[in-house]
């Protein structure tokens, strides 16, 4: 979180994260809250719909050849935040 | 029908090839206006059958939304349609009443194009078998009754029939009777499918019923003709509000008509061919549980599908049944103009037979040029006929695993 490279990288990952809700879902970022992501349920798209996004996430960054989001890290996902975590922890991994 | 009071219709929906609304609907299907189009959702190059009945025009509709993204194209259209009916039936969303409303849906092979889609992503990476979710809730059968009963907030009774092409009118048939055994107040009722799927196009065609009409789409669904080219798949979703005499009057709304009688059987000789004894019995049953006799019908709408074996043996059932009166009971086959909806199709039936009902005027057969010998009854051949007397109408609708289904409906 503290390395500026990094944070940089956090922010284009959360900007094609919004690109991605929006394409999926043709939801865009001012109608949810995406450091509150379960809201997206009070615009009637249940957490089914929501692993759609999942899967493109890890198209999109090439998250599958570091194996790909546990179904323990899926559970923990409430931000945009939480999902960019994920996201670098896997590519470092990787 | 015995037991319980009557039950009333109160609300009618369509999402067809002919329209989308029913008053589009019922002005296309009294014009005779074919909705049989070359095919457009997949490249129908190596088919022999180039044609099918596609709806249009649904993509503002917000269930073709990508928020709705769970939703099977057989689902939403479903969804459009019972909105339709529950808007004239002035029923608005989360009722009080939810616990005593529900849903009763028919459809023949459910949510098939989103299965084929997976099937294709499957095959296509069979190391990284990712499949989504949503696949399951958009494939299964009952997921078009659900999505009905979520939006409206529906919590009584529920129950998906899939009996192929009778399982519209099987569905609505059982609420019928569920209204009747005071289970619920009132139930949306209909069926839905969305058959263009290229795996299933193939074997239909295999199972040689397709159409295989080489000239203007338009007359590829020939019902009850000499030449006759084989049925023509359709997609399209029927519904209708189905509630007790008594709610419906205490609520004040119009009541658009009766179901007032309705049978089912089964044809038990094989999973495809029709049988005209069970046929007989099936119509025979549903005039006894109306309290009525063939002279009191005014007019049928038949299952009628373009296929040598359901026309000639309806027609045939129809006789024993009727007698002398068969030549004198105007007969509609709605297939002519909208293909075959499969799972919707009866539901179809009844909902263009309670409009002729209500309007004096039976719609036409169209694409009977060249009559069958061995169908030689009133087809109301080419253009829409008026009816001398407008009381009473049987609906047919008869499915491959041999289930029979036939109601009878009654004006006000």
């Amino acid at each position: 979180m503290g390395n500026p490279e990094q944070q940089l990288d956090r922010e284009e990952i959360k900007a094609r994260l919004r690109e991605i809700i929006k394409e999926q879902l043709e939801v865009d970022e001012v109608e949810y809250d995406e450091n509150n992501l379960d809201n997206l349920t009070e615009l009637e798209i249940d957490s089914l719909s929501f692993v759609e996004i999942i899967f493109e996430i890890e198209d999109k960054f090439d998250v599958k050849s570091a194996g790909g989001f546990s179904d323990e890290q899926l559970k923990e996902i409430k931000t945009t935040d939480d999902i960019a975590d994920l996201i670098l922890a896997a590519k470092s991994a990787s | 029908m015995s037991a319980g009071g009557r039950v009333a219709i109160t609300g009618l929906g369509v999402v067809s090839p002919v329209g989308n609304d029913i008053q589009s609907f019922w002005k296309n299907s009294v014009a005779g206006v074919s909705g049989i189009r070359p095919i457009e959702r997949f490249d129908s190059a190596n088919f022999g059958c180039k044609v099918a009945g596609q709806v249009e025009g649904l993509s503002e509709s917000p269930f073709y939304k990508k928020k709705y993204i769970r939703i099977d194209p057989c689902s939403a259209m479903g969804l459009v349609a019972a909105s339709q009916a529950l808007a004239q039936a002035g029923i608005e969303m989360d009722s009080e009443k939810r616990a005593r409303y529900g849903v009763y849906s028919g459809t023949g092979i459910g949510g098939v194009t989103t299965h084929e889609t997976a099937c294709l992503k499957y095959a296509a990476k069979p190391d990284d078998p990712r499949i989504s979710p949503l696949a399951i809730v958009r494939v299964m059968n009952n997921a078009g009754a659900s999505e009905i009963a979520m939006h409206f907030g529906f919590a009584g009774e529920s129950l998906t029939v899939s009996t192929a092409c009778a399982a519209g009118l099987q569905a609505l048939g059982e609420a019928c009777r569920a209204i009747r055994d005071d289970r619920a107040d009132l139930i949306v009722a209909g069926g839905s499918d969305a058959p263009l799927s290229r795996p299933l196009y193939s074997a239909w065609q295999s199972m040689r019923v397709m159409s295989s009409w080489g000239g203007d789409p338009a007359a590829a669904s020939r019902p009850f003709s000499g030449d006759r080219s084989g049925l023509v798949l359709a997609e399209g979703a029927a519904y209708v509000i189905l509630e007790s005499e008594a709610h419906a009057r205490d609520r004040g709304t119009e009541i658009l008509g009766f179901v007032d009688g309705y049978a089912s059987n089964t044809c038990h000789g094989h999973i495809t061919r029709p049988s005209m004894e069970h046929e007989v019995d099936v119509m025979g049953n549903a005039l006894k549980s109306a309290g009525i006799t063939p002279d009191d019908v005014d007019y049928i709408h038949a299952h009628g599908t373009g296929t040598e074996a359901n026309d000639v043996i309806e027609t045939d059932a129809i006789k024993a049944v009727f007698g002398e009166r068969a030549a004198n009971v105007p007969i509609t086959s709605g297939k002519s103009m909208l293909g075959h909806t499969l799972g919707a199709s009866g539901v179809f039936g009844l909902i263009s037979a309670l409009l002729s009902l209500n309007k004096g005027i039976a719609i036409p057969t169209i694409n009977l040029d060249n009559p069958d010998p061995k169908c030689d009854l009133n087809y109301v051949a080419n253009k829409a006929q008026p009816l001398s007397r407008s009381r009473t109408a049987m609906v047919n609708a008869f499915g491959f695993g041999g289930t029979n289904c036939t109601a009878v409906i009654r004006a006000c």
